[in-house]
């Protein structure tokens, strides 16, 4: 699985929308529910998925799931 | 829908995922779950982010099938809506207020080298603040409030001495805290939520990045624990709460089976590490009974045999602490029901704790109101598995819990005195029963509202109230409260009877009437009667007017009206003239209050 795929999965589970396709220019307004509380819990579930912790200036700073993407790789890398 | 309600309703939400349960209360908001259930108002405010506990906190009382609606107010503004008379909080009328201060909250600390006097006079200062934010509330709104107490930080700048001088940041919360304790009306309940976060353990209690990015305050992994404080003790100020403990006895309350190993055989030796396992589940248990839980065995065993290892001379509980003993052959499930029957409650009183799991198996599927304690395998788990149970999380404890116990064991007694008499009037008459009776002080009022809202059964209306509702009528002249407190030559039963009058032109309305069901047919169904058409006549009303109205439980009350003489005048309603005298009973004895 790719890390967009991976990371897809996550999406559905926290969206409760097993249908839901996100992209790398996927952001905040493309989804309903994509909220402050939302993104917390994205995070934190990919943080536990990959293993990897971003820093409060990085989880600031995401806008687009490509940039999510980029900052797993390196974090992975 | 329906589907989903049930779910909801079989879910333990202290062990659920945070996430998990945002996600079933994003389908709630999606669906909409009402139900034709009255709602009940429960207002949060907290000084840092309360929107994940507010969501948590929709599926917990659904859980507990109640059909809430929630308030939440807006961020940090707990001093703007308890004091602005005009504020959103006071137009929502919460019955229940959440309140989450956070330590962050406090300005002002105890500066090094201060003096232990100067540190009491900053702590006196600080409580101040919180009795006119309650007071201020209280005096225009009726309800009930759950605030969390401070929770002590995971860094101190003093290291250890932190515990050793007074005007240490830790000193000043943990007497803040206490301060807290001593100075709270009785509309105010704390929650230990610094306890939650010691139990869980500081360092993993903080997220230190979540704080900052979304405002919270202390990782949201927690928030399924603490949701759950806050519930377990609304549902107590509700009426909800169990009040018999189960137990099975070999490999539960000793080692091994006595039925095979004999008395000699089963392991309660305080020098063995297996002995002393039951034996500090045995303390437990005990500690559990001093506070008013009633003890019950459900053992397959055959009695002589069960009840022998009562004999045991290490064994800690006696057979005087059993409320009711069960030994014989038949399924668990049936046993349960008999056990609540002679005890007098309903199987949803009732916590079953077992080590074989096949007969947790079969009274989780056949009684799904018991709760049954998941007992792990080795012994010396049984008292943090009861303990996390939290299965007796009760709100208060009055004299009248304590008494229940004493009394439970006097009935026994009275039982055998039951079957020495044919006429039932000279059975009465030998209780030598006295009681006092009338309207209720403050004094009475804890446990008025606690039997009124846990008795089920003997019932009239099923209306729950608050000590705020019934502060509220003691101050009305059209409102009276009245009492039966009862003894007999057995035991002091406290108060056992409660009645809600309300004055209506010529009428008189029974708002409410409950009556434990320990002490029914004894005659103190009559002599609360002869209590609500004093009160009446004294009013200058003609009539008494009753009301009954049905519950999943209180069938037992469907004709108490007519019993009592009333007519019926319509489907519910009954009336009775208050020209005809109504004679108090000779076998109760009337003391004047003390």
């Amino acid at each position: 699985m790719t890390i967009l795929e991976q990371v897809q999965t996550i999406f559905r589970d926290v969206f409760d929308d097993d249908a839901l396709i996100i992209s790398a220019s996927t952001s905040a307004k493309d989804i309903e529910d994509w909220d402050s509380l939302t993104h917390i819990q994205l995070v934190t579930r990919i943080e536990k998925a990959f293993k990897v912790r971003f820093t409060v200036s990085e989880v600031t700073k995401l806008k687009v799931v490509g940039d999510l993407i980029t900052l797993i790789e390196a974090k992975t890398a | 829908m329906n589907d989903l309600l049930n779910t909801l309703k079989s879910l333990k939400i202290e062990q659920c995922e945070t996430t998990d349960l945002l996600k079933w209360s994003r389908r709630i908001d999606k669906q909409g779950l009402a139900t034709d259930q009255e709602p009940t108002k429960v207002a949060v405010l907290g000084s840092r982010n309360t929107q994940f506990f507010t969501q948590i906190l929709k599926v917990a009382l659904m859980n507990q099938g109640i059909q809430p609606e929630i308030y939440e107010g807006e961020y940090d503004s707990i001093r703007f809506e308890l004091m602005d008379p005009q504020s959103s909080l006071v137009r929502f009328k919460p019955a229940f207020l959440i309140l989450i201060p956070d330590t962050d909250d406090l300005k002002r600390l105890p500066s090094i080298l201060d003096s232990e006097k100067s540190v009491d006079d900053l702590v006196q200062e600080t409580l101040q603040e919180t009795l006119v934010l309650w007071d201020t509330f209280l005096s225009r709104n009726s309800c009930v409030i759950l605030q969390a107490n401070y929770v002590l930080p995971y860094e101190n700048a003093l290291d250890q001495l932190e515990i050793n001088v007074a005007y240490s940041k830790s000193v000043f919360i943990t007497k803040l805290n206490l301060a807290l304790t001593h100075a709270k009306p009785k509309q105010v309940h704390l929650i230990d939520l610094n306890g939650l976060s010691n139990e869980i353990g500081k360092i993993r209690w903080f997220d230190p990045q979540n704080r900052l990015l979304n405002k919270a305050p202390y990782a949201y992994e927690w928030l399924p624990q603490s949701v759950s404080i806050f519930v377990r003790q609304l549902m107590g100020l509700k009426g909800t709460y169990r009040k018999v403990l189960v137990l099975d006895l070999d490999n539960t309350l000793w080692g091994g089976v006595i039925g095979d190993d004999g008395l000699e055989g089963i392991n309660l030796d305080p020098n063995n590490p297996v002995g002393e396992a039951y034996l500090a589940f045995q303390s437990y248990v005990l500690s559990l009974k001093d506070k008013g839980v009633m003890l019950a065995i459900c053992s397959k065993n055959e009695e002589t045999t069960a009840m022998s290892g009562f004999t045991h001379p290490t064994m800690k509980l006696k057979q005087s602490d059993i409320a009711c003993f069960i030994a014989n052959w038949e399924d668990k499930a049936s046993n349960l029901k008999t056990i609540a029957s002679r005890l007098n409650v309903k199987t949803d009183a009732l916590v079953f704790f077992d080590d074989n799991p096949a007969e947790r198996l079969i009274v989780r599927e056949y009684l799904s109101d018991v709760l049954v304690v998941e007992v792990p395998e080795d012994p010396a788990g049984y008292v943090n598995a009861l303990y996390e149970a939290h299965a007796f999380d009760w709100p208060q404890i009055t004299q009248e819990d304590l008494l229940r116990i004493k009394a439970v064991e006097g009935d026994s007694q009275r039982e055998s005195l039951k079957s020495q008499f044919v006429d039932y009037e000279a059975y009465l008459a030998s209780l030598s029963m006295s009681a006092t009776a009338g309207t209720i002080t403050t004094a009475q009022l804890e446990r008025f509202v606690q039997l009124t809202n846990k008795s089920n059964q003997f019932n009239l209306r099923t209306l729950r109230v608050t000590e705020a509702d019934i502060l509220e009528r003691m101050k009305d002249p059209d409102s009276a409260c009245l009492y039966v407190d009862l003894s007999d030559r057995f035991s002091p039963y406290g108060i056992i009877a409660c009645a809600l009058l309300k004055k209506q032109g010529q009428e008189a309305f029974i708002e409410n009437w409950v009556m434990s069901c320990r002490v029914l047919n004894r005659g103190v169904e009559t002599l609360t009667l002869s209590l609500l058409a004093d009160k009446a006549k004294a009013w200058g009303c003609s009539r008494l007017i009753g009301e009954y109205l049905r519950s999943p439980k209180n069938d037992m009350v469907s004709d108490h009206y007519l019993k009592m003489g009333f007519t019926q005048v319509s489907e519910h309603t009954y009336a009775l003239d208050l020209s005809k005298a109504i004679l108090k009973p000779s076998t109760i004895t009337l003391k004047e209050p003390l």
